[in-house]
């Protein structure tokens, strides 16, 4: 053993710091209360920690539960939001071969629409379309005449 | 023998004789180490007994590869170094001016070596150094307590190694100076 070593552990020695009666009432006393306020808590901290696995579980739960109603009911609503627009494509060309027997031998060059986006950007595309070419018959019409 | 990590399993079960007996074993070197730690009597008291409190309530969560004191040890280091801020915001006591280390040790011819320690070494330092020493701690032991690096409880305790043998080389020739001179 080294001096220094040998003279650190002889000094710590003269320390004299002992837990008097009254301190160690005081300890007593704080741990009895932590013992009343575990035993009313209603068990050992392990238990307390299963029921916050329980409760997360029982969140996950409910949130997939919350997912999976919100799904079901968004299936119906797309499902009319399409047959809407359907109908509204539907008239929209009738409207367009309405005009059609007054101008027979006219060449219409409308290009087919492309029916890869959703059914309401092709519903307004269809109409911009159907716009110009009625734009475009007028002025042929007027031209013609 | 039962070892302490036996009574901790045992109060984890819960045994209170267990729990009871450790308390027993460490009280008295735990708050002769608050002593040193904390700023003042009152606040070593306050140390402890919150120390103890704290044990008993996270003794689910001891780590059973740690001995006992270590963990003890680094509960007790968090409440010492909690408790100054806690009596400046309640301004209620002002911290003894001597220090309680000085308070503990007997007047004798030659300064005792912790009173240097103390006056020279920075806080974890000196805790370093008390709980290698004094505790016995390994120092893979003592920077776990610290929640420090084990590299810089090497580095930091080979310093504070330095210091203390300068100190004690200059006490020893003082001694042998008064001694020759006397």
């Amino acid at each position: 053993m080294d001096e220094l070593k040998k003279r650190l552990i002889e000094d710590a020695g003269e320390i004299e710091a002992v837990v008097s009666p009254e301190l160690q009432r005081r300890i007593d006393a704080s741990l009895n209360a932590a013992r009343e306020t575990r035993s009313v808590a209603g068990g050992r901290p392990e238990k307390r920690n299963s029921l916050w696995l329980i409760s997360s579980l029982t969140g996950l739960a409910a949130a997939a539960l919350v997912i999976l109603v919100i799904g079901w009911n968004r299936q119906p609503e797309l499902a009319a939001q399409e047959q809407v627009a359907g109908q509204q494509v539907q008239a929209a060309d009738e409207s367009l071969l309405e005009g059609w027997d007054i101008m027979d031998g006219l060449s219409l060059n409308i290009e087919s629409a492309d029916l890869t986006r959703s059914l309401e950007d092709e519903l307004v595309n269809l109409q911009s379309d159907l716009e110009k070419a009625r734009q475009s018959v007028e002025q042929d019409v007027k031209f013609n005449f | 023998m039962t070892t302490d990590e036996q009574l901790a399993d045992a109060a984890k079960n819960g045994s209170e004789s267990a729990f009871n007996e450790l308390v027993a074993r460490h009280r008295d070197k735990l708050f002769r180490f608050l002593v040193t730690r904390c700023a003042s009597h009152a606040d070593a008291e306050d140390a402890i007994q919150d120390t103890f409190v704290n044990v008993y309530r996270y003794l689910h969560s001891f780590n059973p590869r740690w001995r006992f004191s270590t963990w003890l040890y680094r509960i007790a280091i968090r409440n010492a170094a909690r408790q100054p801020v806690d009596r400046a915001q309640q301004d209620t006591e002002i911290a003894d001016p001597v220090g309680p280390l000085q308070q503990c040790i007997d007047h004798s011819e030659r300064e005792n070596l912790w009173l240097a320690a103390k006056r020279l070494l920075a806080p974890d330092a000196f805790t370093a150094m008390w709980l290698h020493y004094v505790e016995d701690m390994p120092v893979k032991d003592v920077s776990h307590a610290l929640e420090r690096s084990v590299s810089w409880t090497k580095v930091t305790m080979l310093r504070s190694r330095r210091k203390l043998t300068q100190e004690l080389g200059k006490k020893t020739a003082t001694e042998v100076g008064s001694q020759s001179y006397g």
